[in-house]
């Protein structure tokens, strides 16, 4: 264009002309390089960081991914004993609860904005007096150190957190004399008596046990896992043999066991099995059983090899400065995190009286509310410290942005209540890192994670005793109060990812329900969605009922983490009460009032209606080849062409005996693929958009067996033939692709899908939020409304391998999408048909879901096969 | 009834019919004329006046309904993953099943048998097609979740280098029921041409004749008009009479090229075809009978019109019948579980098991009743089971669509369907734009094809 | 005949001529309307190429590539590791511009950026929508020249877009050059 070759004068004149005359039919758009680039930061490369996130004073680690400075997804350390590189729902979430709008942005007085040095004057006058400071439990030696001065400068401290391993040590300081902390080791074991134990939220428990479940063929020697709990949990899923007690009757359950199983068939057969597998036999008790059941558990697992004590690895956990103070004489209370006014009322009252209250946290909860000063804690992602893993394991946890809303850490409290000059809280953390580990250079530990070697030490001598253990007598309906499993205590209650997160069992999302079995809801003429009132003495609460197959009779199981009443705008949303009101309480009175509440459900039908669709049998039937599952597998024959391929050929393989149905996969998910938050009424219209889904079946004799459900890449895929512009295509690696910005949303894809695991934006379920979008994944697109999604194998990451393996001129190393890096139990496996896919689909008890559609899914399952004892019949 | 004693009331029913005549009376060109073209001129009522008010009313609501769903989103419909298709989709096969009547009757019959019967009736439900087909041709737009995309269901040279899927039924789909419309306003209008002429000739007033005058595009009745006019009437009917059978094939084949049990069938073109030659004949009896009553035309739409509409009625409430027959035998035959489960247990046992019996009641059984001549014959009794039949055929499609979708094979992914106030507003919406266009084309065009009236007139007296 | 009469009475004789040429203009209409948006969708005014931006520094790359002899990767330094090329920051034009041309009135804005830290404000001149994902570095890998789709930037005085940047385009190089990188998923994910 020869009217370009100008002079720059000239060329100005034009440039003026052409901005006045706007001749341009695209908008102005500008770039915004950095004036200061940092070296370690190329844009549009992700840069990857190891730290931990902690909870109840115990880290796990991970490795978050930013980009240009904004972190946007939480993916397990591997090096990092507590999380192995898996992770649960809670950390895959933790991205979103940084990006809250609802997070604290300012130091207030009495609800009006203060400046730091209002807090500073405040603490150089609690110095002076009588002070309390509650702190959320601790296992950072930083921290540990200032309690100590603290505690010299004659204030007191203790420790606070509902669901904190609390009955465990209890129970060990029964039979071992002191508080010593439980650990287990499932690498060896080969029969697994579980007394309520969680170990799908347990992740080194979660990824040892399905280590030793790996079926290959019906001779494989696998562990066997007997779950006796209250309420249905993913344990209690996974199990081979289960059975539905009232929490109380754990005890005698346990107290029958150690005594050979007594006159009940069904205990002594378990009893001889732990006879039989020796030193390779383990009772576990899980942390919400009572403290008789660790000590039994702990008789029990006598002599396992599975089994030790350490000391806790939590700061004076086990101890009486763990309990809720009695603040008589206090001047100045310091609530430095968690949510006591919260997770015990009984505690609020106190507070309310406290002359000056000061709270340290990152939302404007219940504490908040009742403090004089507040002041915005720095998340997880945005604070220098270190903390203990589950096992001891040093961990510095370092910072992946500077704080959003300029919040402030524990230790910088804590330092200024001591009076010291303030100090830089990485400097500090550099300075004392040498007596922390002397092994490990503070750099070399952060971009590892983790400290080997640091765990706590197991005590050669700690043998359990054997006194006699009370078991208490049953009651007529009995309370578990549980945390929720995604929203704990109620701290991650303002997450709407957690709380869209359905439930494994009772897949609700949105609600508090109070699970009880069809018998017990049956004699209280109690149907799914009436509200309920449980009262114990003048305490009572109300809450919706749902009814759950294999629940215990007797019993009924209510969730923490609702009924809030913060500023949080997305905590109070849910429909519920506060369970805490009944803390402490173990039996209570069940009425039916007026009320109905329609649950937001995500599965109608909790039949398989006799279909072939989550299948599964026993290791005998294996063996014995009575599990035909070979008509599930062999190629159907179909009209369809053949798709041309080539490069790898992408394959997805699912084992539903090691799945626990945590749900890690389906915010693992969510959060890669930037999956929108729909809301309650959507989700009752049937309008939820994961692309990942837990299926669950409950059989005529109430056991529920899941299977993780997403778009199964069908290789004559029937969405692919009906969509009228060619949105969702066939590639050559053998991936179903769904190209947004070509469907027009005609939805016949979704009709033809036979497994639908399509979602469409009915819509505009994006969020607008500018906050929340800092933490969109910007390699995903974020769909807008009127357009079909679905699971894409994470094509972003194949992509990008692909590209990575083109740019080094080198073969590909396969990545993992999402749900499979978040597996616990590395139930998904994802790689190369011809290479890591091949030797599990060999397997006898592979199959293809919906086989005789002829769709030739690419992703395949491994049929749930229970290792049953051959004494238990049914 | 016997196959003999059905065949020998046949037989007398025709032996009566034959007697029956088409036109009754004996009026002269000028009184055929007046009669079927004055009320285009003839001062509005306040009948009349009601009527287009509350039409009028609900094509607003509908304007806004659909401005409210292309703001807001698809959402605003009850549809959801597995019902993806819903209402939306049950108003378009309905109302396009209604619009075959008019094209089955206009150029099928004029083709193939020269039929007498249909002259006084072919544009009164060519009409109702037309109008049918517009009311049905929004609905593909609609429910799209991004309807400003809907032109990349019609081949053009796209920058993006893209392409329509010929493998899936939507694009033919979208070709045919264009293309239908297309040729249904060109057959209607050519019809029409003579006696918007007729009108342009003796309205009262200038400006009447004006405006119908540049309708008439200059129809002056000479014979080498006529010649060209009756060539490209009979070829237009040709071209029309395969898209009757085209169309609602295609629309079959957007259930029928799916997998899904309930949907996966080889017998739903023929099947579609004759519900909805079935529903569009009910629709031309629910409208003609009210019509022939306002306009007082007992002369030329006669008893034997009805007689010979509700026997079609019959017959393809028939068809109708075995296919639903058939569709549960050969779920039973085919032993799929899925199919089994669908057919005869979800269908009646179900949980919209009450769609599945009052479809049956209106499509099967209640239809029963016009084997006697009687029956056929009492315009109160004819017009309730064509309502009836009407409010079946709907429901059909609910039953094919909703039924099937929200029990497919995954229990897991199993959700009930409800309809939202839009859904329901919407359905309202388009029988008031249904009805406002249908009543501005009885009240300002000939409705009764008065050149044909004539002609067979003279044929019929000339005897 | 009666009628005829009529006909001529309501409607002048030109009315013929007219409906005629209404008939015409109709169909050239219609056709039109087809045909404009087809046409307009592949001009060069709809597509922003040639199109010089005004930039907040009147940024000369024929001086910079051709007389100094500057290559792309030492400013565009991502184009062969990452997906975006990069617009250099402030920091990388002081690497020179703090010894030369540094009283120059041309560069004050850069002077002010490096001052203040805060970042220039560059018009985007290749602008793919949000949905697309292009990735320079495979590109470079696969050793396409920088020119192949952005011209004779060394002959520019201002940028401008040289290549259409539409789907049509970038498809037709994937089917000669790299047949098994036209699904989908390539750039839409």
């Amino acid at each position: 264009m020869s009217s370009l070759k100008l002079s720059r004068r000239s060329l100005f004149k034009l440039a003026g002309a052409a901005s006045l005359a706007a001749c341009s039919s695209r908008p102005a758009r500008a770039i915004l390089p950095y004036a200061k680039q940092p070296p370690e930061l190329v844009p549009g490369i992700a840069s990857y960081y190891a730290t931990a996130l902690v909870e109840d004073g115990l880290a796990t680690g991970v490795i978050v991914e930013a980009h240009e400075g904004r972190p946007t997804k939480i993916e397990g350390n591997p090096d990092h004993p507590s999380s192995g590189g898996a992770t649960r729902a809670i950390e895959q979430a933790a991205v979103l609860g940084l990006y809250d709008p609802d997070r604290l942005q300012e130091i207030t007085e009495r609800s009006e904005p203060a400046p730091w040095q209002a807090i500073e004057r405040a603490l150089a006058v609690a110095r002076r007096g009588r002070t309390h400071v509650l702190l959320e439990p601790t296992s950072s030696p930083l921290v540990i150190e200032l309690i100590a001065r603290l505690r010299n400068a004659g204030m007191t401290v203790s420790f606070w957190s509902p669901f904190e391993k609390r009955e465990s040590l209890a129970g060990n300081a029964i039979v071992l004399g002191r508080p010593l902390q439980t650990r287990v080791d499932l690498t060896n074991a080969d029969v697994i008596v579980s007394l309520d134990g969680d170990l799908a939220s347990d992740l080194p428990r979660a990824r040892q046990l399905s280590d030793r479940r790996q079926v290959i063929d019906g001779t494989s020697q696998i562990a066997r896992l007997y779950q006796i709990e209250t309420c249905y949990s993913t344990t209690g899923i996974i199990a081979d043999h289960r059975r539905a007690v009232q929490p109380s009757e754990l005890a005698r359950t346990a107290s029958a066991l150690l005594a050979g199983g007594g006159d009940d068939p069904w205990l002594a057969a378990v009893a001889r099995d732990l006879k039989r597998a020796g030193t390779r036999g383990v009772v576990i008790a899980g942390e919400r059983a009572s403290a008789e059941v660790h000590a039994l558990a702990a008789q029990l697992s006598a002599g396992s090899q599975c089994v030790a004590y350490c000391e806790p690895v939590v700061f004076e956990a086990g101890t009486p400065s763990h309990e809720l103070p009695d603040l008589e004489g206090v001047d100045t209370l310091l609530v430095l995190g968690g949510n006591p006014a919260y997770t015990s009322p009984a505690f609020a009252a106190k507070l309310a009286a406290a002359q000056t209250s000061m709270y340290l946290g990152l939302y404007a909860n219940e504490t908040a509310q009742m403090c004089r000063f507040v002041v915005p804690a720095q998340h997880d992602l945005e604070r220098w410290d270190v903390a203990r893993g589950d096992d001891g394991t040093l961990t510095p946890i370092q910072p992946l942005i500077e704080p959003l809303f300029g919040g402030h850490s524990v230790a910088e409290m804590l330092h200024a209540l001591l009076g010291d000059r303030p100090i830089d809280a990485r400097d500090e953390l550099a300075a004392a890192w040498p007596k922390f580990a002397p092994a490990m250079r503070f750099e070399a530990a952060l971009a590892h994670g983790a400290v080997p070697k640091t765990a706590a030490p197991a005590i050669a001598d700690a043998k359990p005793s054997r006194v006699p253990i009370n078991a208490p007598a049953p009651v007529a309906i009995e309370l578990a109060l549980r945390p929720h499993p995604f929203l704990h205590d109620g701290r991650y209650s303002n997450n709407p990812w957690l709380q869209e997160l359905p439930e494994t069992v009772t897949k609700l999302v949105w609600d508090q329900a109070a699970q009880l079995s069809p018998a017990t809801a049956l004699a209280h003429g109690i149907a799914t969605g009436d509200v309920v009132e449980l009262s114990s003495f003048d305490r009572a609460i109300a809450v919706p009922a749902i009814i759950v197959p294999g629940h215990a009779e007797g019993a009924i199981t209510v969730p923490a983490g609702y009924g809030r009443k913060g500023a949080e705008r997305v905590a109070r949303e849910p429909v519920g009460a506060n369970a805490f009101e009944l803390a402490g309480a173990r039996e209570v009175r069940l009425t039916r009032t007026d009320r109905h509440i329609e649950l937001a459900v995500e599965m109608e039908s909790p039949l398989e209606h006799h279909r072939p669709v989550a299948l599964g049998g026993t290791l005998v039937e294996l063996r014995d080849g009575k599990l035909a599952l070979g008509k599930y597998r062999d190629a159907v024959p179909t009209l369809l062409t053949e798709m041309p391929r080539s490069g790898p050929q992408w394959a997805m393989q699912i084992d539903q005996t090691t799945c626990t149905g945590c749900a890690a996969c389906v915010m693992a998910c969510a959060a890669e693929n930037n999956s929108p938050v729909v809301g309650k009424e959507q989700v009752i219209r049937g309008r939820d958009m994961h692309w990942l889904r837990i299926d669950r079946y409950i059989d005529d004799g109430g056991a529920t067996v899941i299977q993780p459900m997403t778009c199964q890449h069908c290789e004559k895929a029937p969405c692919e033939y009906v969509c009228p512009v060619e949105a969702t295509t066939h590639s050559p690696e053998g991936l179903n692709e769904m190209t947004y910005n070509r469907c027009v949303g005609t939805r016949f894809c979704s009709n033809n899908c036979p497994y639908k695991v399509r979602r469409f934006n009915w819509f505009d379920f994006k969020s607008h939020d500018p906050l929340r979008q800092l933490g969109a994944n910007p390699n995903v697109t974020v769909r807008d409304r009127g357009v079909m999604e679905k699971c894409t194998y994470c094509v972003q990451r194949l992509r990008r391998a692909e590209i990575d393996a083109a740019v080094e001129h080198r073969a590909i190393t396969v990545p993992k999408t999402a749900c499979a890096q978040a597996c616990p139990t590395n139930a998904i496996v994802f790689g190369r048909l011809d290479v890591e896919i091949a030797e599990v689909r060999r397997r006898p008890h592979s199959y293809a879901e919906l086989h005789e559609q002829g769709t030739r899914p690419r992703t395949q399952y491994l049929a749930r096969i229970r290792n049953t004892n051959p004494e238990i019949v049914g | 009834m016997s196959v003999a004693s059905a065949a020998s009331v046949a037989a007398e029913d025709a032996a009566e019919e034959a007697e029956d005549p088409i036109i009754i009376g004996n009026p002269t060109d000028e009184q055929l004329s007046d009669q079927l073209l004055s009320h285009t001129w003839r001062p509005i009522t306040r009948g009349w006046k009601l009527a287009f008010l509350i039409t009028g009313l609900g094509t607003l609501m509908l304007l806004a309904l659909i401005t409210l769903t292309v703001m807001r989103g698809i959402g605003m419909w009850g549809n959801n993953i597995p019902a993806a298709w819903g209402f939306g989709i049950i108003n378009f096969v309905w109302w396009i099943g209604i619009g075959h009547a008019g094209t089955f009757i206009s150029a099928i019959l004029l083709v193939l048998e020269q039929q007498r019967v249909r002259t006084s009736i072919n544009r009164f439900t060519e009409g109702m097609t037309l109008f049918a087909v517009v009311q049905a041709g929004m609905f593909p737009l609609l429910h799209l979740g991004r309807p400003w995309f809907a032109y990349w269901l019609f081949p053009y040279p796209a920058e993006m280098d893209t392409w329509p899927q010929v493998r899936s039924a939507l694009p033919w789909d979208a070709a045919a029921v264009t293309t239908y419309l297309s040729v249904s306003i060109m057959f209607w209008y050519l019809g029409l041409v003579p006696d918007l002429a007729g009108v342009r000739d003796r309205a009262p007033t200038l400006w009447r004749r004006r405006i119908y005058g540049i309708f008439a595009l200059g129809w002056s009745g000479s014979v080498q008009q006529w010649r060209h006019y009756k060539i490209a009437y009979l070829t237009l009917a040709g071209l029309a009479t395969p898209l009757v059978i085209s169309v609602h094939s295609i629309v079959s084949l957007d259930f029928a090229e799916a997998g899904l049990p309930g949907w996966h069938s080889t017998i739903f073109p023929p099947f579609f075809v004759a519900g909805a030659i079935f529903s569009g004949f009910a629709m031309v009896v629910t409208l003609i009978i009210p019509a022939r009553r306002v306009f007082k035309l007992h002369n030329v739409i006669t008893a034997r019109h009805l007689d010979m509409i509700a026997k079609m009625l019959l017959v393809t409430s028939s068809i109708v019948t075995y296919s639903y027959v058939c569709e549960m035998f050969l779920a039973w035959w085919s032993g799929d579980r899925y199919e089994l489960f669908e057919q005869l247990r979800e269908r009646p046992f179900g949980f919209y098991a009450v769609v599945f019996w009052v479809l049956i009641s209106c499509n099967c059984i209640i239809t029963q009743a016009l084997w006697s001549r009687r029956v056929r014959r009492n315009v109160v009794a004819l017009f309730i089971i064509a309502a009836l039949v009407n409010v079946g055929m709907w429901l059909e499609r609910f039953e094919i669509i909703v039924v099937s979708l929200t029990r497919d094979f995954l229990p897991s992914s199993w959700h009930q369907y409800m309809p939202t106030w839009v859904d329901i507003g919407i359905l309202t919406g388009t029988f008031c734009f249904f009805g406002l266009l249908f009543l501005a084309f009885l009240k300002w065009i000939p409705f009764v094809p008065v050149s044909e009236l004539k002609e067979l007139k003279h044929e019929e007296l000339g005897k | 005949m009666q009628s005829f009469a009529r006909v001529s009475a309501l409607f002048p004789p030109w009315s013929n001529t007219a409906t005629y040429v209404a008939l015409i203009a109709a169909v050239v209409l219609g056709a039109g309307a087809l045909v404009a948006p087809i046409v307009y969708a592949r001009s060069p005014y709809a597509r922003g190429q040639d199109d010089p931006l005004l930039q907040p520094i009147a940024f000369d790359h024929r001086h910079h590539v051709r007389d100094d002899g500057i290559a792309c990767l030492y400013c565009h330094d991502g184009a062969d590791r990452s997906a975006y090329a990069g617009i250099p920051p402030t920091e990388r034009c002081m690497g020179c511009h703090a010894q030369v041309w540094n009283d120059s009135a041309a560069i004050a804005p850069l002077l002010e950026s490096w001052k203040t830290g805060t970042p220039i404000r560059w018009q985007r001149v290749h602008s793919l929508p949000d949905f697309v994902y292009f990735d320079h570095s495979v590109h470079i890998a696969r050793h396409l020249d920088c020119s192949t789709c952005h011209g004779r930037v060394d002959e520019m005085a201002a940028v401008y877009q040289v290549a259409p940047l539409s789907m049509e385009w970038c498809v037709d190089c994937h089917r000669r050059l790299a047949p098994t990188r036209t699904t989908c998923s390539t750039c839409h994910r």
